[in-house]
């Protein structure tokens, strides 16, 4: 796989993290934060695409903190509908300062049939 | 005057006739119910019957018999036990109470029934290994096994509890041993699936004094109108079944190949079928399901369909070319499984989703792409059954929502087959409004109103007077049905306006209804009665015409609305 870098502005504010999931499907998602060695995990979040809460959480407390951190967003997507020619799109997108990071968005796309996990992952590197 | 009164009388039949067949005795209601959900999990039964006393039938299988059935047909009291087979029959004493004693398999039930004695009744008493079959003399056990029962129909028996031990007389008997009828099975089919034809007498007898030419099939059909809008309109108006269908999900995927298949003449036809949705095609990685739910015209132009059809016949009898764009518009769906209501919990697919569906376990950073295949894989597997149970629940529950749905699709046809010589080739648009009595707690969950509209102009259908030719027409349809009922119990009432005009010809309007109803018996059996004529003119015809009354016995539902 390979990897996706997020870069960050060391003077900027908190990172945001919004999960996206398109063709109107279903989605369940968890959003998880990682060491640099990528072990002893956090949630930033979990939920569905459906609730009124927003699919977009702050990541850690401060900028410098995540260098070399990673990130990982798991989820399931689901056809409400179900049958044959569907499709599904998750894309991740980060931002900071209200503006997207360099790199981001990360996208995974494809056939749906019935249901699908998907993972994806990326790297902080805090930039001057 | 004559044939108004025969209806109504006919109709009070209906209403008076159908609640009694609905009584028909299970022996445990609650679990016969749980056991037909089980139906498809459940292994065939072996059972054996032994004649234990002249007044008792003993049926034993490996455990108890919990979803058996019972009812009277003429002069047979009838046993249904469901998912079983006959393993062995031991006749060896004589009974007071019946006289024969008949065995069929139906399917992947067992239909036991005895020919009683003038003044004999029977019940059935529940076993840890199977039940009884208790005979006695109608004077003993009518007060607490009948319930009014009526010979010839599907009886009524009573569940309360088994019957005093003092009921069931204990006198050897001296009738002369019963008779054992097992017929074969035919080219190794079960020995007729559908029910045992009504008796002589009963409801039988009453419905073919009232009705001297109804049908008594073991099927009754009724005319069961197409009200539905077609998905793919471009098909229906050419008449047109294409083998493969192309339903690209993204620009990448509307590609074309040829297909081919027949038309409605048996012609062989080779062509292009596309079925797609442009604002999906187009956008569809931009539509989240929040949006979907917000936005009425994000709603109605994701679920706006374009399909296009073109064939060209095959044969030297047939080249001219065809075309057909179609498209079709849901106005509004309150069914529509990607619209959230949290408040009909599990009902809801959305909300299904969200409390069954689960996540995979957490996926370390750097973890190998073979690794997280498979993990993802294994969850897939997990969550598509689960969300196969929730689109079925759902669909179950939310089968009579209201909508509107309206289709369009024009045609034109090149004879010589050029591009250049293409006509105007007849059109056709459809309506359907359905309504699903939302707000009314009696009706929401059990019954349905539709109202559909048609008109199509030249369309070909058969000619009746000339058999392999075929007539040129205009044709404008109203319809209205009503739906009701459970899988216990079914009603329908159709009416349908047809106005066709044949190109050159003569112009003719009818009026045709349908009622019809079904009671569920057992769970291969379903008691059917159904009516159906014309009213207005029809070949000539002026006034009221009953055009058929049918009633019998189907082994599966017809008239159960609920998927």
């Amino acid at each position: 796989m390979a990897e996706n870098v997020v870069l960050l502005k060391r003077n900027g504010s908190v990172p945001q993290i919004e999960l996206t999931f398109g063709f109107a499907q279903f989605a369940k998602y968890r959003i998880l934060l990682f060491d640099e060695q990528g072990r002893n995990p956090v949630e930033i979040a979990h939920g569905i695409n459906i609730d009124a809460i927003p699919d977009k959480f702050p990541i850690g407390t401060s900028v410098a903190a995540l260098d070399g951190h990673f990130v990982t967003w798991q989820a399931v997507i689901a056809s409400p509908t179900g049958g044959p020619g569907q499709q599904f799109s998750q894309k991740a997108i980060f931002t900071q300062d209200d503006s997207t990071c360099p790199n981001s968005p990360f996208t995974q796309a494809g056939t749906l049939t019935n249901t699908i996990t998907t993972f994806d992952q990326a790297k902080f590197q805090v930039v001057e | 005057m004559k044939k108004t009164t025969r209806l109504q009388a006919g109709l009070l039949v209906l209403l008076l006739a159908l609640p009694a067949a609905g009584r028909t005795h299970r022996l445990f209601s609650s679990a016969a119910d749980s056991a037909t959900d089980q139906r498809q999990t459940r292994t065939m039964r072996l059972v054996r019957i032994l004649i234990t006393s002249d007044q008792m039938v003993t049926i034993t299988t490996e455990s108890a018999i919990s979803d058996a059935v019972s009812y009277i047909s003429g002069e047979r009291y009838v046993v249904v036990i469901p998912q079983a087979v006959v393993a062995g029959v031991n006749s060896d004493l004589a009974s007071r109470f019946f006289t024969n004693l008949q065995i069929d398999q139906r399917g992947e039930d067992v239909a036991i029934s005895f020919l009683l004695k003038p003044g004999s009744v029977g019940r059935l008493e529940p076993k840890s290994n199977g039940l009884s079959v208790v005979f006695a003399a109608s004077d003993r056990l009518t007060s607490q096994n009948t319930g009014g029962a009526v010979r010839g129909e599907p009886a009524a028996f009573s569940t309360a509890g088994p019957a005093p031990s003092d009921s069931v007389n204990e006198t050897p008997a001296v009738a002369p041993a019963p008779k054992l009828d097992m017929p074969a099975p035919v080219n190794g089919l079960p020995n007729s699936a559908a029910a045992p034809a009504p008796q002589p007498g009963g409801l039988s007898a009453l419905l073919n004094n009232l009705f001297p030419g109804a049908s008594d099939k073991v099927t009754a059909d009724t005319t069961n109108v197409d009200l539905s809008v077609p998905e793919s309109p471009a098909f229906t108006v050419l008449g047109f079944t294409p083998n493969t269908v192309i339903r690209p999900g993204s620009p990448k995927a509307f590609a074309s190949s040829l297909l081919s298949g027949l038309d409605q003449n048996g012609n062989f036809q080779s062509g292009l079928a596309f079925d797609f949705t442009p604002f999906m095609l187009i956008n569809g990685e931009n539509i989240t399901i929040k949006d979907y739910n917000e936005h009425y015209l994000t709603r109605l132009l994701s679920r706006t369909q374009f399909s296009f059809a073109s064939t060209k016949g095959a044969s030297a009898d047939d080249t001219a070319t065809r075309l057909a764009a179609g498209l079709n518009i849901t106005l509004w769906d309150k069914g529509d499984p990607r619209v959230y209501h949290p408040q009909r919990g599990d009902d809801d697919v959305l909300q299904c989703f969200a409390n069954s569906l689960q996540l995979p376990p957490i996926i370390a950073p750097n973890t190998p792409q073979a690794d997280i295949d498979k993990i993802n894989a294994g969850n897939k597997a997990t969550n598509d059954t689960v969300a196969d149970a929730c689109r079925d629940r759902a669909r179950k529950a939310n089968w009579n929502r209201s909508s509107w749905v309206f289709a369009y699709a024009p045609s034109w046809i090149s004879k010589a087959g050029d591009t250049n010589g293409y006509k105007w080739n007849g059109g056709a648009v459809w309506t359907s409004v359905a309504y699903g009595f939302e707000g009314i707690s009696s009706l929401e969950r059990i019954a349905q109103l539709i109202f559909h509209a048609r008109y199509r102009s030249r369309e070909r259908a058969p000619d009746p007077l000339n058999a392999g030719t075929f007539l040129t027409q205009n044709s404008t349809f109203f319809g209205a049905r009503f739906r009701a009922g459970s899988p216990k119990f079914g009603l329908n009432f159709e009416d349908s306006f047809i106005r066709t005009r044949i190109l050159g010809g003569t112009t003719d309007t009818i009026n045709r209804f349908s009622v019809g109803a079904e009671a569920r018996i057992s769970n291969n059996l379903y008691f059917v009665i159904s009516s159906g004529g014309n009213l207005g003119a029809d070949n000539g015809q002026k006034g009221f015409v009953l055009t058929s009354f049918k009633y019998g016995f189907n082994p599966k539902s017809q008239f159960n609305p609920q998927p």
